[in-house]
């Protein structure tokens, strides 16, 4: 029935503001669909406004739906009232950017950790399971009656990383987690999630607008703009061989560690202040730099590309090769 | 040496605590040139380019040494006379353009404010120069544009604003404090060739404060590198990649995620961040470093040369016994 898949999202869309009145709602999330198989790493990049946030909390219920489905293990979460939800909360977890806001400081690190634990184990059994939790993230167990705020940004993360597994969910929603962190502590960061991920072979959706990060992390990638998957295939296919004009740009516009590469003569992508009235085609049109008339016609569609299996691109070019 | 920086060090008097921000910094700056700051928070980076402006409050801060710019020590000089200078000679942009604009005033009003303040021209004057720089930065309609109040402006244009704001005056030295941290990576690209254009044009120099390496590789002529308050290495960019002297400089560079290649296990600075509260003894990075040896926590720490135009403070590496 679900043929491996843990997560399938079908064309999910989310409008803000009302869609019935005048002004037309704001489309945060526009048909998206994509699957996720059991211990799979999905990266989620794109830039500030695009709907990788909205998309998140969508699936797992922080936010309504317009239309569309999201089918965890095969069971539509959509179509769930809040009784049958609340048992399936506990399968997905959430991991937020901000370390600071996304810890309440008045628990303590025991409280924080074992809140998923609440009415299942005995006090003992809770104190003994955060304990291994804490050592998992990295931390000391000595450390579990302190509050957050004694805690460094990094050390703060890890801690909201041993509440999302408290629980073994099925799934987790990462959101920029280590967007907010120095470089040398999101290394840190990234070894622990990618080491959790492997021995206890998590699920993760991982969001990101980094692609240096999203690249050490997940197997499959999936790039979003203006809340369009443009393209998705595996990690390897989709650095090597971009399709869309949009990943060709990002990629670009990434600033490497190679001296003789020069940042600001980079050129591939027109200014972001051009005009952004709705067009029935091609979200990314007016900053293409190979568009054409026809690109206005209609939404690509993400068809498959030639060469690589599971390697999808929206774009008008890649339907005629 | 448009400017040349001499034994700056900044501390902040707290109630029984002293924290040094700023240890001893050496550095200058000549015209039309690129020097970047590098380091991760709490490094110095930002407290040194503030003790420059003279922004810290003082107390509780504390400044020490020279910073002489066109024969006037910024850190020593008076009020009146760094009054003259920040904000016409020396400009600042800051890394949240959405916080550096004051949200009730209409961005004509903030853009001639320095003109207003530093030239004696009338108010229509400014207004017109102050348009034809926010067009120079890549703002169409700038005449309609210039009567926006902040929250009209996306991201990427508060901070041409901004930058257009630091160069009305046409200073001699522009500050940029993670400019481009809170953008995108394509309006970061566009921003970066913005300042690069206008560099060339009014041949102005940039310090240019990062934790981003990846920026200094690309963009910056000259690199300094800062941990713990004070400059761990220094150098010419491609030589500091290609020949890396110091251990925090290699373990900074390796703990970046490549874009271009696939690999399995990040590299980890091991060992606990640095704490500016305790009083320091020898390096730094001692206790965190793969190489120390016993020496590395009394040796004094001084710059050497070790290359043309490269300079180190690991002593190991300037004894030879070490290579990176």
């Amino acid at each position: 029935m679900n043929n491996g898949n843990l997560l399938e999202v079908k064309d999910l869309t989310v409008i803000f503001g009302d869609s019935n009145r005048r002004e037309k709602g704001n489309k945060a999330v526009n048909n998206v669909s994509f699957t996720l198989k059991k211990g799979e790493t999905l990266g989620l990049v794109g830039e500030s406004g695009c709907g990788k946030t909205t998309l998140g909390r969508t699936i797992i219920r922080l936010q309504k739906e317009s239309s569309g489905s999201v089918l965890l293990n095969g069971r539509d979460l959509c179509r769930l009232n809040p009784f049958q939800l609340r048992p399936l909360r506990r399968q997905m977890q959430m991991i937020f950017q901000n370390p600071y806001s996304s810890l309440n400081p008045r628990m303590t690190v025991l409280e924080i950790i074992a809140e998923p634990f609440t009415g299942r184990y005995s006090r003992e059994e809770k104190i003994e399971k955060v304990s291994k939790l804490i050592v998992q993230s990295g931390l000391d167990p000595q450390m579990m009656r302190k509050f957050p705020h004694e805690f460094s940004g990094g050390q703060r993360q890890r801690i909201a990383i041993a509440r999302s597994i408290a629980a073994d969910p099925m799934l987790i929603i990462a959101d920029e987690p280590v967007s907010s962190l120095d470089v040398s502590v999101q290394a840190q960061i990234l070894n622990l999630l990618k080491g959790l991920r492997d021995k206890l072979s998590l699920t993760m959706l991982f969001i990101s607008h980094d692609l240096s990060v999203v690249r050490y992390i997940s197997q499959r990638v999936a790039v979003m703009y203006r809340g369009n998957i443009v393209e998705i295939g595996k990690t390897e296919d989709l650095f090597n061989n971009p399709c869309h004009p949009y990943t060709k740009a990002l990629l670009d516009a990434v600033p490497v560690i190679d001296p003789e590469r020069k940042i600001y003569q980079f050129k591939s992508v027109q200014s972001t202040d051009s005009d952004f009235s709705e067009n029935s085609g091609c979200p990314f049109f007016n900053r293409c730099s190979k568009r054409k008339d026809e690109c206005r016609l209609e939404v690509p569609k993400l068809s498959p590309s030639a060469d690589e299996e599971g390697h999808c691109c929206a774009c008008i070019d890649n339907y005629e090769k | 040496m448009l400017l040349d920086l001499k034994n700056i060090s900044a501390s902040f008097h707290l109630r029984g605590s002293v924290v040094h921000a700023v240890r001893n910094v050496s550095l200058s700056i000549s015209q039309g040139e690129t020097v970047g700051i590098v380091g991760e928070s709490g490094s110095g980076k930002t407290v040194l380019s503030l003790s420059l402006m003279r922004l810290l409050p003082i107390p509780p801060a504390v400044i020490k040494g020279n910073a002489l710019f066109d024969s006037i020590d910024l850190i020593n000089c008076t009020d009146r006379e760094i009054r003259s200078i920040r904000g016409n000679r020396i400009s600042m942009i800051f890394q949240d353009p959405l916080s550096s604009f004051n949200p009730y005033l209409r961005l004509s009003d903030q853009l001639t404010e320095p003109l207003l303040c530093h030239k004696s021209i009338s108010r229509k004057e400014a207004l017109e120069i102050a348009a034809s720089m926010l067009a120079e930065t890549g703002i169409a309609q700038p005449q309609q544009k210039i009567r926006c109040y902040p929250h009209q402006f996306s991201g990427g244009m508060l901070q041409r604003a901004m930058i257009a704001m630091a160069l009305v005056t046409r200073p001699s030295i522009l500050i940029a404090d993670e400019p481009t941290t809170a953008l995108d990576v394509t309006t970061q690209a566009q921003i970066l060739s913005l300042m690069k254009t206008l560099q060339q044009q009014y041949s102005m120099s940039i310090i240019f404060i990062t934790h981003n390496l990846g920026i200094v590789a690309g963009f910056c002529d000259k690199v300094h590198v800062m941990y713990a308050g004070m400059i761990l290495e220094s150098a010419k960019t491609a030589s500091l990649f290609k020949n890396t002297s110091h251990p925090y400089t290699r373990a900074l560079i390796r703990s970046v995620p490549s874009l271009h290649a696939a690999v399995d296990q990040l590299y980890v600075i091991g060992g606990p961040p640095y704490d500016p509260t305790q009083p320091l003894k020898g390096c730094p990075f001692a206790p965190r470093c793969e190489f120390r040896v016993a020496e590395c926590s009394e040796e004094k720490m001084e710059l050497a040369e070790v290359a043309p135009d490269h300079f180190t403070c690991c002593s190991r590496i300037k004894k030879g016994e070490i290579s990176l």
